[in-house]
């Protein structure tokens, strides 16, 4: 009993004086119970859990793939729109006008501008042109005779249109006529090159070149069978012009004819494809697809009826492409690899034109009086228009969310889907709202792991500095001076740009930037714990210094860091989203809030939402953090409570 | 006092040089060629070698930096790797940009966030304390570069053709130029070299005042009203949220209630015996979110187009311009010190209690 | 031990009516409104003071001596609040002034010095001008002479070299100083009421009997009333004509000085006085009574003093703990509020 009671006695003091100076359990059940009644707190825990929640579950939360391009999807066609739009709140559904404006003679021509911002008419001698977001009429221009032939500028800032001998350039912005040019014999068509130094005048035998910056004709096209098309190339240096039963190709600068594709039966319909590597034509009842490198014919497709309007339809990122053509009242579409026939469309009225979306996920049918939307995955009709009147014109808008129509008086803009991608898609049509989602997963990981790096280093260096004091306490808290001598964020992009951009060399950035804030805090709180009572019992016991420091000393320290830390969170989140911003942290595609924002910053002026939502994440984020922070404060600090 | 000072700069020394080694070890651990990254891919090896000699990239690392150390200590802050000019003049040209954008921001902070703390201690709990503190919550929680971009939006562009739009980027009006006040003086200053007076010049709103030329004035500070209320929005909310909790304490303390028992006004308790100790940890306050400061003008002269310190440094960070991150960063180092410094005095000024140490 | 300067009138108004009270309190209540529960800090003290009286108000800490002290002027922070009663300072209803009046008041009229000298004047200023402050306020004139008087009144609460005392901060002052000091603002203006709350519990026992002389002193050069507020019944004994004893809130009885040393009504104050130490007399353990002031949220029902009191239990009294006993004059000038007495008076 002797020698047992012994070894107790020693440690009994020790256990005592511990027990009743360091917090006792039910301090941390009060503390909590404190901090529960903190409003500040509550906002924060609940807004911190309805954060979790989203990055637990972003997967089923999420509409679609945060990474995904959103191309094979039938719901396609995102306006971007500020307002997110919910569909009990009376959403325009699919058939439903967006815009709806009339004009006050029938309209002839109809068209987009580059940026699909814009958008004109022209009827009779007069060109009105819109907005397609308000549908507010923004300028007339007025012209002595019919217009008979219109087109954009590539960069939405010019108007070229031809009325009676003479093509007018009409500047967008002063609203006024800059050039008025002499044309012989009139134009039926004119068409701008893509990068709008160049542009084309034709009518049925005679095709001008013109230089734009120059004002001058560079050539003179003339053709013995009337014109059937005329069309840039992607890069605007060649010109593509089918007449009778051959498609040349001429150089666009000097007008110098480059090749000629010859065909057995007068050409219909030619066109480019995309990336101008292709041609299409149409004969009969047969398409030909040339390649316009080696201006050969590549592969030709029979089908057993008359056809016409031969076009494309194709998605290079995807590496889907098709031909389509139309027989009488049925559109036709073609894998343009193996010339299978893949959809027959059967719009009924006989088909005028027909043409597929920007991503190639659907197709319009276009008869006389009726548009049909056909989704190219399953070959089902998506929507149907019929109206009273002959419809001019139509064309997809954007992503191909919704059509442009030309009948009669009217110019209308009618959606083509039911969805609304809640928050828009981003420059590279992802869907921004999944991508929103499944940001919280990468800050929330990005504040804890950075905070908790931070925490560990910093409470080390700065509970041994404290503790062993000394030379030890003056070099390692002058090394942390000088660390808070640089502006934080500075620092943060000079440690990253020598570990290398990522958003694992942000995170170690961010950690180290940060460690001195900690470690001021753990040696602070060891100081003051260092001479009280049961340490220097602990001492006098022999107990080794590590355990006095981990069980005795840091439990103590404990409080400040952890309000610490909680505040740290949210300034951590804040500078991972400021890094990546910068480009020097999460890289594109990851859907990082930062990142996001600092992609879509050039789109502010056109699409704000785009930088709107992914700061709201952040704000609010970093606000659950700090309302916690703030609340932890109070609550272990009981002077503080009021 | 003037022991105080010397004290305060002695115990500055050891930070600076500190500085001056990480400053100097950080850039040479930037990875990539400088040579390469300000004469192109396709420099040749030659034209490299001849290049690195010039700026004394062939010499041992230690060698390297025991010139640095001897430049800098001559005033001799080296030229610019790419663009090949004296490092001083790129900072007479930059540093202004930079102060003047501090300088406004810390001014909008203070001025709102100290009223605005006040009335919230002083009607603590009311409403208007409320919503003050729910403010300053979320501004403490805005990303700056966001609240940049959203300002830039909302005065740029929504509010276009109405009385409150405000230019979105740059410090003037194409075409608007202020003279610079030495030639308007008839000074004989040649505006290529470092010179106080062409500093002084390139703070567009200080050097439109000089002159007189109020147009130029009211341009220069329509430009500086966004991005100085961008960068000014965290310090506002974390000074208000100080100047409330400060206030909130004094007005419990004994001398405020004597001072009430004295028969002082209200206004007088409030604006005299509390204000002053209340100012006390607000004014360490400001003094440290000028650290944070500075890292917000990185991202605001960004977004606002303006050619500051900040836009420097990153560019020059990645550009690997060793020579400018070492002179940039020695500069706001040093500048921090010297905040810090003045921050103190003003302690020691404001508060009798420190003076004696 | 009534004044001895009572009948030396002098020309100054207030001593016209030199026998209708200076101040008079009647049933003040101040109750503070937290989120726990009303805290009825005063709840119904009545007294009045007449010119150059020294009253004693005495108690635990925890009492409500305080918050009666000022309540009178005025200075109750939310969230407190007067609900009930009077305070007549010179036939004024203080209560019922507009704030401007009752600033006017404070430090002119009736001033306060407190328990905590140091930290009760300001950290930032010189008390120099502290103290020109109130002179400012009050008086008026020119910068100059109101320094020169600030010398004069540091110089007639005691301090040496107030010349150079003057461009001192407070943390430059010993405590005893820095009570001199406050005392000097207290006085700066020649109030007809000066308020002392608890003005030597902070200091050494030396410095203690210094201020208390400089209080008494003070009070016989300027014919003012004085509210001493302590929970020492020996300054009680040594420095007040008549006492108010207070107990949870309430005053428990009231006293010229002599009587109530000597006769004791209430078993609160009796208990009071048993608990001082008597110099060579030697007990066992010092008489204390037993237990705590009630929580000022749950107030016992009936008399407040009740849990504690020997006497109920010794007199098998019962409704001590079913009704509140009222203040009912026991003896002549002698009043207490306790059913042993005012039982006495209804059998």
């Amino acid at each position: 009993m002797r020698t047992d009671s012994a070894s107790p006695q020693l440690e009994l003091p020790v256990a005592d004086v511990a027990e009743i100076t360091r917090p006792p359990k039910g301090l941390w059940r009060e503390t909590l119970e404190r901090l529960l009644r903190k409003p500040s707190a509550i906002v924060g825990l609940t807004m911190l859990g309805i954060l979790a929640l989203l990055a637990i579950f972003a997967p089923v939360i999420a509409t679609h793939d945060p990474l995904a391009v959103l191309l094979d999807i039938p719901e396609e066609g995102a306006q971007k729109r500020m307002s997110p739009c919910i569909h009990l709140l009376g959403c325009p559904g699919a058939g439903d006008d967006l815009v709806h404006t009339t004009t006050d003679a029938t309209i002839e021509i109809s068209a987009l501008s580059a940026t699909n911002s814009l958008m004109l008419a022209a009827s009779g001698n007069t060109i009105e042109v819109w907005d397609t977001e308000t549908g507010d009429s923004l300028m007339t221009l007025e012209h002595e005779l019919p217009v008979t032939a219109v087109s954009w500028s590539p960069n939405d800032q010019k108007i070229l249109s031809a009325s009676g001998d003479e093509l007018f350039v009409w500047d967008v912005n002063t609203r006024k006529v800059s050039r008025t040019l002499p044309l012989e014999g009139g134009a039926n068509l004119v068409t701008w090159n893509a990068d709008g130094t160049r542009f084309l005048s034709a009518d049925d035998h005679n095709v001008r070149l013109w230089d734009a910056t120059l004002w001058s004709q560079v050539g003179l096209i003339e053709l013995e069978d009337e014109r059937t098309a005329a069309e840039w190339n992607a890069n605007g240096t060649l010109v593509m012009i089918a007449s009778g039963s051959s498609v040349k190709l001429w150089n666009a600068f000097v007008g110098t004819e480059v090749a000629s594709l010859d065909h057995d039966a007068p050409v219909i319909s030619a066109s480019f494809n995309r990336s101008s590597n292709r041609i299409l034509t149409v004969i009969d009842n047969e398409l030909h697809l040339w390649n316009t490198a080696s201006f050969q014919e590549e592969m030709m497709i029979e089908y057993d009826g008359p056809l016409a309007n031969g076009t494309w339809n194709e998605n290079v990122s995807r590496g889907v492409g098709y031909v389509m053509a139309s027989s009488d009242g049925t559109g036709l579409v073609w894998d343009d690899k193996t010339g299978e026939l893949v959809l027959e469309l059967p719009h009924g009225e006989r088909i005028e034109a027909l043409s597929g979306s920007p991503l190639a996920t659907r197709v319009y049918t276009k008869g006389e009086y009726s548009v049909r939307v056909w989704d190219m995955s399953t070959g089902e009709e998506a929507l149907s228009i019929k109206l009273d009147t002959p419809i001019a014109n139509t064309s997809w808008l954007n992503t191909g969310g919704s059509i442009l129509i030309a009948s009669d008086n009217d110019l209308r803009i009618v959606k083509t889907t039911d969805y609304q991608y809640l928050m828009g898609v981003d420059g590279n049509v992802r869907d921004q709202f999944s991508r929103v989602i499944y940001g919280t997963r990468v800050s929330l990981m990005v504040g804890l792991t950075t905070v908790s790096l931070a925490v560990i280093l910093g409470s080390i260096s700065g509970a041994i500095a404290g503790f062993v004091g000394g030379w030890v306490d003056n070099i390692i808290m002058r090394i942390m001076d000088v660390m808070l001598a640089f502006p934080p964020l500075i620092l943060a992009i000079a440690v990253v740009t020598v570990l290398g951009p990522g958003l694992q060399n942000a995170l170690l950035a961010i950690s180290i930037v940060f460690i001195p804030a900690y470690a001021r805090v753990a040696r602070s709180g060891v100081l003051a714990v260092k001479e009280e009572d049961y340490v220097t019992a602990d001492r006098a016991l022999g107990v080794r210094p590590v355990r006095i420091l981990f069980r005795r000393i840091m439990p103590n320290a404990l409080a400040p860091l952890i309000v610490q830390a909680t505040l740290g969170i949210g300034t951590a989140i804040l500078d991972a989203a400021a890094l990546s911003f910068l480009g020097l942290g999460a890289q594109p595609p990851t859907p990082e809030w930062g990142a996001m924002l600092g992609a879509e910053r050039n789109q502010i002026f056109t699409a704000p939402h785009l930088v709107f939502y992914p700061g709201i994440a952040i704000m609010i984020t970093v606000l659950a953090f700090n309302l916690l922070g703030d609340g932890l404060r109070d609550a272990l600090d009981p002077r503080l409570d009021r | 006092m003037v022991s105080f000072l010397a004290r305060r700069l002695t115990l500055a020394i050891p930070v600076l040089l500190g500085i001056l080694f990480v400053t100097f070890a950080l850039s040479r651990l930037l990875p990539g060629d400088p040579c390469r990254s300000a004469l192109g891919e396709h420099a040749t090896d030659e034209i490299c070698d001849a290049f690195n000699e010039r700026y004394g990239l062939n010499d041992s690392i230690p060698e390297q930096f025991r010139i640095y150390i001897n430049d800098v200590l001559h005033g001799d802050l080296g030229d610019s790797i790419r663009f090949g000019r004296p490092v001083d003049e790129l900072m007479v040209e930059r540093l202004p940009v930079t102060v003047e954008l501090s300088f406004y921001a810390m001014l909008f902070a203070v001025l709102v966030g100290i009223p605005l703390g006040m009335v919230s201690a002083y009607y603590h709990n009311s409403a208007a304390d409320v919503g003050t503190m729910i403010g300053a919550n979320i501004g403490v929680s805005m990303p700056v570069f966001w609240l940049g971009l959203m300002l830039s939006y909302v005065f740029g562009v929504a509010l276009k053709d109405t009385p409150l739009w405000l230019p979105p980027s740059g410090r003037l009006t194409a075409g608007v130029s202020i003279q610079p006040f030495y030639e308007a003086w008839g000074w004989n200053v040649n505006p290529d070299t470092l010179t106080f007076s062409g500093f002084l010049a390139n703070i567009n709103t200080l050097n439109a005042v000089l002159v007189g030329d109020w147009a130029g004035l009211r341009d220069a500070l329509k430009h500086m009203i966004l991005p100085a209320i961008a960068l000014g929005t965290i310090p506002l909310a974390i000074i208000a949220r100080m100047t409330r909790s400060s206030l909130l304490e004094v007005l419990g303390m004994n001398y405020v209630r004597t001072a009430r028992a004295k028969g002082v006004r209200e206004s007088q308790v409030v604006l005299k015996h509390a204000f002053r100790n209340a100012m006390l940890p607000v004014v360490t306050i400001i003094g440290l979110s000028l650290g944070s400061l500075l890292s917000g003008a990185v991202l605001t002269e960004t977004i606002f187009g303006l050619s500051g310190v900040g836009r420097i440094l990153y560019d020059s960070i990645t550009g690997r311009d060793y020579t400018v991150v070492q002179a940039f960063t020695l500069i706001i180092a040093v500048i921090f010190v010297f905040i810090n410094l003045i921050v103190d005095t003003l302690y020691a000024y404001l508060d009798p209690r420190i003076r004696l140490e | 031990m009534t004044d001895k300067n009572d009948n030396n009138g002098t020309s100054s108004v207030m001593q016209a009516a030199d026998n209708s009270p200076l101040l008079q309190v009647s049933d003040l209540r101040t109750y503070f409104f937290t989120r726990e529960g009303t805290v009825k800090a005063v709840d119904g003290v009545s007294f009045t003071v007449r010119k150059g009286e020294v009253r004693g108000i005495v108690g635990e800490s925890g009492c409500g001596k305080s918050m009666t002290a000022m309540s009178i002027l005025r200075l109750i922070d939310k969230p407190g609040r007067i609900v009930s009663g009077e305070v007549l300072f010179k036939g004024q209803n203080l209560r019922k002034m507009s704030r401007r009046e009752m600033t006017a008041i404070r430090g002119k009229h009736i001033s306060v010095i407190f328990q905590e000298p140091r930290s009760s004047l300001n950290p930032v200023f010189k008390v120099g001008n502290q103290l020109v402050e109130v002179l400012r306020i009050h008086k008026g004139g020119k910068r100059k002479a109101q320094r020169e008087e600030a010398v004069e009144l540091l110089r007639e609460v005691g301090i040496p070299d107030p010349g150079r005392r003057i461009s001192n901060y407070p943390h430059e002052m010993s405590g005893g100083m820095a009570q001199r000091v406050m005392i000097a603002m207290g006085m700066a203006c020649a109030p007809d009421l000066l308020i002392a709350d608890e003005p030597t519990t902070a200091l050494d026992v030396t410095i203690q009997a210094q201020v208390l002389d400089l209080i008494r002193q003070l009070r016989d050069d300027h014919r003012m009333a004085v509210i001493l507020i302590t929970h020492d019944m020996g300054i009680v004994a040594e420095m007040a004509d008549i006492v108010t004893v207070m107990y949870a809130g309430a005053s428990v009885e009231e006293a010229e000085t002599e009587a109530l040393f000597e006769n004791p009504l209430h078993p609160y104050t009796q208990g009071l006085i048993a608990s001082i130490p008597v110099m060579g007399e030697v007990k066992e353990r010092l008489d204390v009574i037993p237990g705590t002031v009630p929580d000022l949220i749950d107030m016992p029902p009936g008399c407040r003093f009740a849990p504690r009191c020997r006497a109920r239990v010794e007199h098998g009294l019962t409704q001590c703990e079913i009704e509140e006993p009222h203040m009912i004059e026991a003896e002549p000038g002698h009043s207490v509020r306790c059913w042993l007495y005012e039982g006495e008076k209804t059998s």
